[in-house]
C-alpha cells in the first residue's frame, strides 16, 4: 500500500452562531460541524468526500488547510501536524477553495501565478518556466487566456486557474472544495481529467470534496459519505454500491413537480419508503428502491393511472451512488 | 519553497506596480492626492479655529504647516492602509485564504505588502510637495521637505505594530469592517494632523504621546514650518517614535499571531 499523504484522527469542531430572535435579541446555538471524523488519503489515490450542503466537506478541507482550528483531534499531512506544524503542513499542499474568486482581477491569469509563485518562493527562470507548465497544462494557454486578465475569465477559466496555483509549488497533496462546482460540462471534465493525471503519474494524494454523485463515481478510488459531521460509509464506488444490494430502481419521469409530490404522497401511504425525487431539466424523477421492480412496477403503474397521474418515461436501473446516499442519510431530495 | 522577506517584498512590488500602472484611476489619484489632501486638512485645521487664533498660539507659517501635517498623513495613510485595510480588500476579492496558505507567516507577507507604495509615494509627495515648498520658502524649505518626507517614512514604518493590531482585530471582528472606518479618523485626528496636539484637551494629547505618528507630525511640522527649527526637539522626537516603534512593532506581531489563531479557532475566516 502507498505511503499515507493525509490522516485525520478524531477531528472535532464546533461553531457558534448566533439566532436572530427579534430586532436586538438573538441565541447562541452551537453547530457541531464535525464529529469525531477519522480518515486517510494515500498517495496515487483520489478520496472523495461526498455529502449535501453543511455536512461538514469544507469544514475538513478548512482544517487541513490550517486555516481553521480544530476543537479536538488532529490531523497529519505527510506526517505534520495541522495543529503544530501549520507552516511545514503548508509546503506540502495545494488547495482549491472556491473557483469563482481569488485572484487579482487587473493582473492576468500569468501574472497572478508568478506572484502567488513568488509567496511560494520560487523565483527567476524557474518561475517562469514552472507558470508556463502549469498555464499549458490546464489549457489556458491554449485557450488563450494567459495573458488576458482575471476580470474577464469566465467561470471555466477561473476554475483552471485555481487549479493551476494549487498545483505551482508541485505540492504532493491536493485539496480541492467542489472543484467543479458551477462549470459547464467541458470545464468540469477538463478539471476531473487533469486531477486524474496527476494522481496516476505524479502519485498525488488528492482529497476531493463534491455533492455531485455521478462526478464522485468517475474520478474518486475511494468515497468518504459524510452527513451532520460523521463518516456514514466509506469504500470504493463498488463496494459503496453494494450497500444497496438486492435492490433496483424504478425512474419514473413526469411532467411537473406537483405531480411528482403526490405521487410520492400516494406512494408513501402505499408502503414504499425509499423515494427519492430529483429536477432533471424540465421533467422531475421519481426513483423508487426496490426488491422486484418488474412485479412493482405494474402496482406502482395502477395507483399512478388511479389517480390520473400521467407518467412520460419510465425506467428499471441498477442503484447508483445516489441511492446509496440517499439509503444510508434518508435525505429524500 | 519558504520565500524570503526579499521574495516576499518583490511579488508585492512586481503586484503593486502592475496594477498602478493598469489602472488610470490610481494615477490621478496619486496625481492629486497631496494637493487635495493640503487643500482637506486647511478646512478641516480651520473648523477648529481660526487662522488668526493658529498664528497666536503657534509660532509657524499656518499654510506650511498644514503642508507639513498633509505629507506626514499621505506617507502615514499608506502603512495604515496597506496594513491595517489590506484585510478588507483581500477577503472581498477572496485572496485572503490564500495569502493565509503561503508557507510563511502572513504577518511577514503582510509587512512586505506596503513597501512599494511607501516607496512610491514618499518619492512622489517629495516631487510634488518639495517645489511648492520653494516657490513660498525658497530652497531651504524645499530641502526641509526632503527631510520631512524621510521623517515621515520612518514614522510611517514605526506605525506597523499599531497597523498589524488593527488588522487582526479585523480579521477576527468576522466582517465587521467598518470599524475601521472609525479607528482611522480616530488616529488620524489624536495624532494631531489637523491641528496641534497642544491646543487639545489633556485626555487626549496623553492619548496622542502613545502614538508613534503624533512625533513623526510635530517632527515634520517643525522641519517644514517653523521659522528656526531646534534641531534638538525634532531629534527628541524622532528618538520617541522610534522608541515606541521598537516597543510596538514586537508586540504587534505577538497580538496579529494571538489575533490570528483565535480566528482559526472561532472559524472567522471567510472564504
Amino acid at each position: 500500500m502507498a505511503k499515507k499523504g493525509i490522516e485525520v484522527r478524531e477531528l472535532v469542531k464546533r461553531y457558534s452562531t448566533k439566532i436572530r430572535k427579534g430586532f436586538l435579541r438573538s441565541e447562541t446555538k452551537v453547530i457541531e460541524a464535525l464529529r469525531g471524523i477519522s480518515f486517510d488519503v494515500h498517495h496515487g489515490e483520489v478520496v472523495g468526500l461526498l455529502g449535501p450542503n453543511g455536512a461538514g466537506k469544507t469544514t475538513t478541507i478548512k482544517i487541513l488547510a490550517t486555516l481553521l482550528l480544530p476543537d479536538s483531534g488532529d490531523a497529519f499531512i505527510e506526517g505534520y501536524s495541522v495543529v503544530k506544524e501549520p507552516h511545514k503542513v503548508r509546503e506540502c499542499i495545494g488547495v482549491m477553495l472556491t473557483v469563482e474568486k481569488g485572484f487579482y482581477p487587473m493582473l492576468t491569469g500569468k501574472e497572478n501565478l508568478e506572484y502567488f509563485g513568488r509567496l511560494y518562493g520560487l523565483k527567476g527562470n524557474y518561475l517562469k518556466k514552472r507558470v508556463e507548465e502549469i498555464l499549458d497544462l490546464v489549457g489556458l494557454k491554449e485557450l488563450g487566456a494567459a495573458d488576458r486578465i482575471y476580470e474577464e475569465y469566465s467561470l471555466g477559466m477561473r476554475a483552471r486557474l485555481s487549479l493551476a496555483r494549487a498545483l505551482l509549488p508541485n505540492p504532493p497533496i491536493l485539496l480541492l472544495d467542489e472543484p467543479t462546482l458551477g462549470l459547464d460540462p467541458p470545464s468540469a471534465r477538463r478539471i476531473r481529467e487533469l486531477v486524474k493525471n496527476l494522481v496516476r503519474k505524479d502519485g498525488k494524494a488528492v482529497l476531493y470534496t463534491t455533492h455531485n454523485m455521478f462526478e464522485a463515481e468517475i474520478i474518486c478510488d475511494r468515497i468518504l459519505l459524510i452527513d451532520k459531521g460523521v463518516i456514514i460509509a466509506s469504500g470504493t464506488p463498488a463496494e459503496l454500491k453494494k450497500l444497496v444490494r438486492g435492490f433496483r430502481a424504478i425512474v419514473l419521469k413526469l411532467r411537473e413537480e406537483v405531480i411528482a409530490n403526490k405521487l410520492i404522497k400516494i406512494l408513501n401511504t402505499s408502503g414504499y419508503e425509499k423515494i427519492s425525487k430529483i429536477k432533471e431539466g424540465e421533467l422531475v424523477n421519481v426513483k423508487i428502491l426496490v426488491e422486484d421492480p418488474e412485479r412493482e412496477l405494474t402496482t406502482i403503474l395502477k395507483l399512478a393511472t388511479s389517480h390520473g397521474l400521467e407518467i412520460d418515461y419510465i425506467a428499471i436501473q441498477e442503484p447508483s451512488l445516489e441511492d446509496v446516499f440517499i439509503e444510508l442519510t434518508g435525505a429524500k431530495e | 519553497m519558504k520565500p524570503s522577506f526579499i521574495d516576499l517584498v518583490v511579488a508585492e512590488f512586481k503586484n503593486f506596480f502592475i496594477e498602478f500602472l493598469r489602472r488610470k484611476s490610481l494615477i490621478i489619484a496619486l496625481v492629486m492626492y497631496p494637493y487635495l489632501l493640503t487643500a482637506l486638512i486647511m478646512f478641516i485645521g480651520t473648523m477648529f479655529g481660526s487662522l488668526e487664533y493658529f498664528k497666536q498660539k503657534i509660532p509657524a507659517d499656518p499654510l506650511l504647516f498644514f503642508l507639513a501635517s498633509s505629507l506626514t498623513l499621505l506617507i502615514s495613510l499608506v502603512i495604515i492602509d496597506d496594513i491595517g485595510a489590506r484585510f478588507i480588500w483581500e477577503e472581498r476579492m477572496g485572496t485572503l485564504p490564500y495569502l493565509m496558505l503561503i508557507p510563511t507567516s502572513t504577518a511577514k507577507l503582510i509587512l512586505a505588502s506596503p513597501i512599494p507604495r511607501l516607496a512610491l509615494t514618499s518619492c512622489w509627495v517629495i516631487a510634488v510637495l518639495a517645489p511648492t515648498a520653494i516657490v513660498i520658502k525658497g530652497v531651504g524649505a524645499g530641502l526641509a521637505v526632503v527631510l520631512t518626507c524621510l521623517i515621515a517614512t520612518l514614522g510611517a514604518l514605526c506605525f506597523v505594530g499599531l497597523a498589524l493590531i488593527i488588522g487582526g482585530l479585523l480579521i477576527l471582528s468576522r466582517g465587521e469592517w467598518s470599524i475601521y472606518w472609525v479607528i482611522r479618523p480616530l488616529i488620524l485626528f489624536i495624532s494631531g494632523i489637523f491641528y496641534p496636539t497642544a491646543l487639545m484637551p489633556i485626555w487626549l494629547r496623553i492619548l496622542s504621546m502613545t502614538l508613534p505618528l503624533s512625533y513623526a507630525i510635530e517632527a515634520s511640522r517643525m522641519l517644514i514650518a517653523f521659522e528656526n527649527p531646534e534641531m534638538r526637539l525634532i531629534l527628541i522626537n524622532v528618538t520617541l517614535m522610534t522608541a515606541l516603534a521598537i516597543l510596538y512593532t514586537p508586540l504587534g506581531l505577538k497580538t496579529y499571531a494571538y489575533l490570528e489563531v483565535r480566528t482559526k479557532k472561532l472559524g472567522g475566516l471567510r472564504i
